[in-house]
Formats: C-alpha cells, sequence, structure tokens
C-alpha cells in the first residue's frame, strides 16, 4: 500500500435536478501518484488516499 | 494424492501457466487456461477471440475497508477507484457494481455517482431522510469494445426517470470507475460501506 495525495479541480457535470451542466469542485486522487495502483480508497483516519498497487 | 481402481495413485493437481494480465499470450488454443497473477489470480480461458474468464465471470475488485467517508465539503468526493484491466470486457462484456452506503445527517441529500473518466454511468441522490443505500448497476459493452449505454440508474428493478448513459470507453485500455459522492450540506457525511466490481462475459 502506500499514500496518495488528494487534488482538486473543477469539474461540468448534469445537473441532477435539471440536467444543465454546472461547475463543481472535485476532490480525487492525484493521477500521477495513482499509476501502477489497482485500486484507491479514501482513508479518513490518515486524511489521505490510499493505494493498492498490482 | 488419490488412489486410483487399479491400486495405484496419481496426483490431480493442475499447474496452470500463470501472467500478468499484460504480458499474458496474444493467442492460444481453444480450451487454453492461463491464470492472471495480478487479477486475484483469476482463471482466463482463450475463446478463439480473446481471453474470457473461466465460468464467465471474475471478481476484480472486493472491499469493505473502514474510512472511506466524506464529511465538510460540499465538492463531489471520489471515495474510491478501481482499475478494469484493458482487453478483459472484449465487444459484449459487462462490468457490474455493487456499492453499499451510509448516511449521517439530515441537512441535504447526498450524490452518489459512478464515473469513467469523467463520464457518469450512475447518478442518484439519496434525499435527506435515508440513511443507508445499496446500489447496484452496470457499465455493458454494445457490441464493440469502446460503445457503452444503458439507464443511469439501475438500483435492482427499480424504475428510470434519470435518462440514459452513453460512453465511449475503449475498454481495451485500462479504465478506473470511480466511486463519488457529493453532499449538498458539508455538515452531513456519507460513508461506502464496501464494493464489489466483478467482470462477466
Amino acid at each position: 500500500m502506500k499514500e496518495i495525495d488528494s487534488i482538486t479541480t473543477t469539474v461540468s457535470e448534469p445537473d441532477p435536478e435539471t440536467g444543465l451542466p454546472i461547475e463543481r469542485e472535485a476532490i480525487a486522487p492525484d493521477p500521477e501518484q495513482s499509476a501502477g495502483c489497482r485500486e484507491v480508497r479514501w482513508d479518513a483516519e490518515r486524511g489521505k488516499y490510499v493505494g493498492i498497487e498490482a | 494424492m488419490a488412489s486410483t481402481p487399479m491400486g495405484g495413485t496419481f496426483n490431480r493437481s493442475v499447474t496452470v501457466p500463470a501472467y500478468t494480465w499484460a504480458n499474458r499470450p496474444a493467442s492460444a488454443s481453444v480450451g487454453s487456461i492461463i491464470r492472471a497473477t495480478d487479477l486475484n489470480n483469476a482463471l482466463m480461458m482463450w475463446n478463439g477471440t480473446g481471453w474470457a474468464p473461466v465460468g464467465g465471470g471474475v471478481v476484480l475488485a472486493c472491499s469493505g475497508a473502514t474510512g472511506m467517508t466524506v464529511t465538510g465539503t460540499t465538492s463531489k468526493t471520489t471515495l474510491a477507484t478501481v482499475v478494469v484491466p484493458g482487453g478483459m470486457m472484449g465487444a459484449d462484456g459487462t462490468i457490474e457494481v455493487l456499492a453499499e452506503y451510509s448516511f449521517t445527517g439530515t441537512a441535504g441529500g447526498k450524490r452518489i455517482t459512478y464515473e469513467v473518466g469523467g463520464s457518469i454511468f450512475f447518478d442518484n441522490t439519496a434525499s435527506t431522510s435515508i440513511v443507508t443505500k445499496r446500489a447496484f448497476t452496470s457499465l455493458r459493452n454494445k457490441g464493440s469494445v469502446s460503445t457503452q449505454s444503458g439507464p443511469s440508474i439501475a438500483v435492482y428493478s427499480a424504475d428510470n426517470t434519470g435518462g440514459i448513459y452513453s460512453l465511449a470507453v475503449n475498454t481495451e485500455n485500462n479504465f478506473s470507475i470511480a466511486f463519488n459522492v457529493t453532499l449538498v450540506n458539508a455538515a452531513d457525511s456519507a460513508t461506502l460501506l464496501g464494493y464489489t466490481v466483478r467482470l462477466v462475459r
């Protein structure tokens, strides 16, 4: 297992009520650090993502 | 070792050739079986056109890990991701995704999405009073390794008013399924209790 940082980006996605695109902040594991991992999970205790390497 | 009717013994075990999925043979005799060492040791059989799971299915990921909780933000938050290795689905394979959630707080709804590369193939918002949810859906190749479509909500026999997803993921390449939650009110919380991702073909 390895710890992976989170990154915050802005994404555009359909609003669940109107279906119209809205901009929203998104928090996700750093894709570069996630490379080579078959699963990545948020670990609230560590405050970090944890990756399971293939 | 086991006894034979003739009184001799033989070894019943069979050693299956082992490969990482990326290094699997490009082709083989129909019926040949390999063990994919980096896919939970899944047994895959050559069906004449590709390697398909023996028995028709293989579990790619299964987790009940603790700590997959979001609170204190209204940003869309990825609680887990699972990679589906390229070339597993073929033109007619299906990825089945099952997950369970729990929620605290009644200040707002909790939106759950499953996504590939930002494209949503499951979208459902738990209303304020909901405390648990089980969400099952599928990502189905439609006669092509790079065309998927289906109802964007599919909770067992639930009716659908949410429209149709339409994706164009090239499943010959690795792709990642993201389990996302968006809280309407940051005071609430949502926990991904566990998930199972399974390939069927």
